[in-house]
């Protein structure tokens, strides 16, 4: 799989989160890549946690989150 | 015409063109047949206690065709007893009062020493002084030259001793064999510098070979590491100058120096903040004749830019040089392979398939000719591609029109912490 692909790939399940009005609560960088956990607004028991492998894909998620999504 | 004459410090010079301490400025004849090329100032080969040189003293690397890429050097200061130069100085000045004469100096890091060595100069009517702090072969053995100016303190105790009894303007010459110049900058400045220059020659061994096995140069079969300078040290003297240019602590006049050929080199040291410059080892491989082209190409740059004089594009580009964590990440250039141009010599294709991102498929067309094509989506602009091309305009580097607003490191990084916080 080209990079890029992988990025796309990573981008859709951000994007579907960010759809269903979750919004980023924490980031935490790893040796494995950035954690990103999702809190769904006004269901805050509602948590996801993803695992961004792709430079692309960590770039996106915080400049979502610089935007402030 | 451009007036490409320049105030440095207080020393106005006719043109950015000073010859560096070295060699080329070793006697009053050399001087002067320099200002009668049209060189705009000289700085004199270093004065101090006259020393003792060695056979043979200087290396030069060629790289691939070049002639004198890279120069290696182990002569010393002046070998001269100080009053023989101080006269050639003298005369020289009284010769050609227009043209600016700098001397250099080293001496023992004591106050008495340079309180000596600077009234002495000065007497015979130099525009200024150059502090040799940066000599990295043979002085520094001895306690002088590089060996003070990697040391901050000994920097700024050195400079407040010459600004101690100097009349004229005082420029600190720094070593760039230090991990970073700032910091010697930073004293320089805090000793009362007028100005600093950089950079001094960095240690070196030019080769060994490989009959003898003998170091390049070598002085009956043994080596010393020797000063390096010419074009191959350009960008690590760049770096130095724009560095030092965009610190706020360091507002004083920078003197450029580092590999040095072209008027074009100028440009660049200058738009990096440097108020002039200096040149030696082009002059070396040349001869003086060179400032014919570099006074002539730098004003007839500027003419073509419309602007009137030198002094407006001192460090233009300082606001352009910053950290790396302040670069855009959201930036994106891509390479674009002109095939109308690109001869398919595969170049590219080796590059980026062995050392980068693999990116550029070789195809072949309806006629059953191969192609070349970026697939731009998993280009990551890296420049590779276009550095090994042998073709001029064959490959573009593309700037792609952002589609996500500019975000740095830092701005990551603090937007990630106030994230965290809020969670916490």
């Amino acid at each position: 799989m080209s990079n890029y692909e992988d990025f796309i790939k990573e981008k859709q399940v951000i994007d579907e989160l960010v759809k269903q009005n979750y919004v980023i609560k924490n980031i935490q960088g790893t040796l494995e890549g950035d954690v990103v956990k999702f809190e769904k607004l006004g269901n805050t028991a509602a948590r996801k946690s993803i695992r961004l492998t792709n430079p692309d894909s960590r770039k996106y998620v915080t400049t979502l989150l610089i935007k402030g999504k | 015409m451009a007036d490409i004459s320049i105030n440095f410090a207080g020393i106005k010079s006719s043109n950015p063109y000073w010859l560096a301490s070295a060699p080329p400025t070793n006697t009053g004849y050399q001087v002067q047949r320099a200002f009668e090329a049209g060189w705009g100032g000289a700085v004199w080969k270093t004065l101090g206690e006259p020393i003792l040189n060695v056979t043979s003293r200087f290396g030069a690397l060629h790289f691939n065709g070049q002639r004198v890429a890279g120069f290696n050097n182990i002569e010393l200061i002046s070998d001269r007893p100080l009053e023989v130069n101080l006269k050639e100085i003298y005369e020289t000045k009284k010769m050609y009062p227009k043209h600016v004469i700098i001397a250099s100096l080293m001496v023992e890091p004591t106050r008495e020493k340079w309180h000596e060595i600077v009234k002495k100069v000065q007497d015979v009517g130099v525009d200024g002084i150059e502090l040799n702090l940066g000599c990295p072969h043979g002085m520094s053995e001895r306690g002088m030259g590089s060996a003070v100016g990697q040391h901050p303190d000994l920097v700024e105790m050195t400079t407040m001793y010459a600004k101690e009894a100097a009349e004229v303007p005082v420029i600190t010459k720094l070593t760039p064999n230090i991990t970073d110049i700032r910091e010697t900058a930073k004293a320089a400045v805090r000793g009362g510098a007028d100005a600093v220059s950089m950079i001094n020659t960095i240690n070196s061994l030019i080769g060994v070979d490989l009959d003898t096995w003998n170091p390049v140069p070598h002085v009956n079969g043994q080596g010393a590491h020797g000063g390096y300078c010419g074009p191959a040290v350009k960008p690590i003297a760049l770096n130095m100058v724009g560095d030092c240019a965009r610190n706020p602590e360091i507002n004083i006049p920078i003197s450029g120096i580092g590999g040095i050929s072209t008027w074009q080199d100028t440009v660049e040291f200058m738009l990096m903040g440097a108020g002039g410059v200096q040149i030696c080892t082009a002059a070396m491989h040349h001869g003086f004749r060179i400032i014919e082209d570099l006074t002539e190409g730098l004003s007839n740059y500027l003419d073509e830019k419309g602007i009137d004089s030198l002094s407006d594009i001192i460090g233009a580009s300082v606001r352009k040089y910053t950290d790396w964590s302040d670069l855009d990440l959201n930036h994106k250039v891509v390479a674009r392979i002109n095939n109308d141009i690109c001869i398919n010599c595969n170049k590219c294709h080796i590059a980026c398939e062995d050392t980068s991102h693999q990116c550029i498929d070789m195809l072949t067309d309806e006629n059953g000719s191969d192609y070349l094509k970026v697939r731009e989506d998993d280009c990551v602009g890296c420049n590779l591609c276009s550095i090994v091309c042998p073709v001029d305009g064959a490959i573009d580097m593309i700037d792609l029109t952002p589609t996500e607003p500019p975000m740095s490191w830092n701005n990551r990084q603090a937007a990630i912490q106030m994230l965290q916080k809020a969670d916490s």
